[in-house]
């Protein structure tokens, strides 16, 4: 019996394999999950939002921690029913786009001929409703969903989030995809009712596990804000509907109004350098013929003159990094 | 290592490859009957002449769900049960369990034809010309406003819009040898007409998951004899009078998008909730299905008339 004691031993020890290397290492201060108030320790409170010195004002600024295991993370809070819409709007840490490796003769032509940092971007995922359906607790992100048990017998599962996002193509149901701005609107909430917001973290930035993001929470339906806004139309401009979410790691926060983040934010700090700020209002504006390749093009030569200005990869945990990608990662033609 | 340890560690593996998940996945496959009233309706010739045309063109695409069950009460036909309803005004959701359809809303290459065409219908493109501009009077224009004459202008419309060579990518008239008589005709149609006079087309359920109430049935101490699956459900979207236009079709932002120099249109697709809340969508004219079919097994093949012609 004593040569078949190997195999099963071999066996066996595949069962005890712990992943735990894979995941993130904690940070004490940016935790996976935990709830968000406002300034004075209440639920949020939806704002009327009329220009951009209303929306920089009600923007609240945080950062949330990778998970530290399987279980989804986030960040929650609680606000009460208006009897009308309510607006949540979120932009996640970073800007991304996808190289144009091809020529295009459209109108939809983009240069975007220099690659994206795919270190320095993050994802949230907006869900939404009524508290009394919400699921999770302090410890455990939670969702929306009841379960229905149809004549057959079998359990049916019904979500009863009501945040209906709205993806870049305007696809309903859709989620806003890395590092892009995500809407969704509560329609004609309940006076007086209590909802939960759920602001799922579906990925964290590479370079440092945290994410930082800017939420908006206003009175009225998304759509009408992002027009009075003057975003409307062509969705990159909406990355500058919160300018500045890019915040270098100090804390969780939260910091409530922009002014209270503009030393925070991402190159600020470097004199003479170019801040997170320049680089997300260059890809904000319409111009069709240089939209963020001159920041990238100016950034690519500034490191080719000093190779110290800033890393590509993640770097030491001081280190500045670069906002665009090399442009050594750029595809060969016909390459995968 | 020893005949006596690796004889075991390969049985031991081999066995592994038995492993029995309890998912019934099969394609599904059944007939859907029309009466030819389904398909017969009142016209007038350009001399004012008034005929009466049984037309396999007049059938729209038909949908079939499997559902939990149905039930009397919620429509005047048995209807499928009904989830809870959680929004006021807002019906409640019937959470089918799958579904195919028999004919499709097709891209059909002009935007007068959004929304008008199904696959399965008409023989070849001209026979689309012809039924619009002879029968329903209300001849196909291209986007400047000019009659198409010839279904050849019409295909090469296609061709041209959509880049590819074929009738078979078309996917909207009869392209193949269905019934293997040597020639693409009529009898290569999605309905063909029985020798009783009704119409039938042959329907898969691809890949679907199998459900039954045995669960239930072994938890509330039933016999076996109680133990049923789920219930197919279905109905036939027909053709607005005069103008043609399938009432299950999005056709203001939903399709295939169309924009080259004046040519802008979206092609148009079902909705697509259509399954989900079937009574939202039957409207006068339509044909349901009177008699739902329960299944006993995932073998079965029904045979699902739609004999119930909705009035109201």
């Amino acid at each position: 019996m004593k040569p078949l004691l190997f195999p099963v031993l071999l066996l066996a020890a595949g069962c005890d394999y712990e992943p735990t290397w894979l995941y993130p290492v904690a940070s004490e201060q940016a935790p996976a999950l935990y709830e968000l108030f406002s300034e004075d320790g209440e639920p949020l409170v939806p704002a009327d939002i009329n220009d951009s010195t209303d929306a920089q004002k009600n923007t609240i600024y945080a950062e949330v921690g990778a998970s530290l295991n399987a279980q989804k993370g986030g960040v929650t809070f609680n606000f009460v029913g208006t009897g009308g819409d309510v607006c949540v709007l979120v932009d996640p840490e970073g800007v991304t786009w996808t190289e144009a490796v091809s020529p295009r003769l459209d109108d939809n032509s983009r240069p975007w001929s220099y690659p994206d940092n795919l270190y320095d971007d993050g994802d949230i995922d907006i869900y939404g409703g009524l508290s009394v359906y919400y699921t999770g607790s302090s410890d455990e992100i939670g969702d929306f969903k009841v379960s229905y048990e149809d004549p057959l017998g079998n359990p049916v599962e019904v979500s009863l989030s009501v945040c209906a996002s709205t993806s870049l193509f305007e696809t309903v149901n859709a989620h806003a995809g890395r590092s892009t701005v995500e809407s969704c609107t509560l329609p004609q909430t309940d006076l007086g009712v209590e909802y939960t917001v759920v602001l799922e973290t579906w990925s964290t930035p590479l370079d440092d596990d945290r994410l930082s993001f800017g939420l908006i929470l206003a009175n009225g339906d998304c759509g009408t804000l992002q027009s009075r806004l003057g975003f409307s139309g062509d969705y990159h401009a909406l990355e500058c509907m919160i300018p500045g979410e890019a915040l270098m790691p100090t804390s969780q926060g939260p910091w409530y109004g922009k002014a209270a983040i503009n030393d925070l934010i991402w190159g600020a700090p470097v004199e003479g350098g170019m801040g997170y700020v320049d680089y997300e209002r260059e890809f904000c504006e319409d111009i069709a013929t240089s939209r963020i390749d001159q920041f990238c093009g100016d950034e690519a030569d500034d490191v080719a003159a000093d190779l110290s200005v800033c890393s590509w990869f993640r770097g030491e945990e001081d280190a500045v990094h670069c906002f665009c990608g090399d442009p050594a990662w750029s595809p060969e033609p016909g390459a995968f | 290592m020893s005949r006596y340890t690796l004889i075991p560690v390969v049985v031991a593996t081999l066995a592994g490859c038995h492993w029995d998940e309890g998912l019934v996945i099969e394609n599904m496959v059944g007939t859907v009957v029309l009466a030819p009233e389904a398909l017969t309706r009142p016209f007038v010739s350009e001399e004012g002449v008034e005929s009466t045309i049984t037309d396999p063109r007049l059938i729209g695409p038909v949908y079939l769900g499997v559902y939990s069950g149905v039930t009397a009460g919620i429509e005047p036909y048995l209807y499928p049960y009904v989830g809870p309803q959680f929004v006021e005004g807002v019906s409640g959701d019937t959470y089918p369990y799958g579904g195919t359809t028999v004919g499709d809303i097709r891209y059909a290459c002009v935007e007068f034809l959004t929304c008008k065409l199904t696959s399965g219908r008409f023989v070849d493109f001209d026979a689309i010309v012809d039924w619009f501009g002879n029968t329903l009077q209300d001849p196909v224009v291209d986007q400047f406003g000019n009659e198409i004459e010839t279904g050849d202008f019409l295909r090469q419309a296609c061709y041209d819009l959509l880049e590819i060579t074929s009738d078979a990518e078309v996917r909207i008239t009869a392209y193949e040898d269905r019934n293997g008589d040597g020639a693409v005709d009529e009898g290569d149609l999605d309905f063909v007409v029985r020798e009783d006079g009704k119409w039938e087309a042959e329907f898969t359920l691809w890949q679907q998951d199998y459900f039954d109430n045995s669960a239930k049935v072994e938890e509330d101490d039933g016999s076996e004899d109680e133990i049923h699956g789920f219930t197919l459900f279905g109905w036939m979207d027909a053709p607005a009078v005069g103008s043609g236009e399938l009432s299950t079709c999005n056709g203001e932002v939903a399709g295939f998008n169309e924009n080259t120099y004046n040519n802008y249109f979206y092609g148009g697709r079902p909705y697509l909730d259509v399954l989900n809340d079937p009574g939202f969508y039957i409207s006068t004219g339509d044909w349901v299905s009177g008699e739902p079919y329960q299944y006993e097994s995932e073998w079965d093949t029904p045979e699902l008339e739609l004999n119930f012609e909705v009035t109201e």
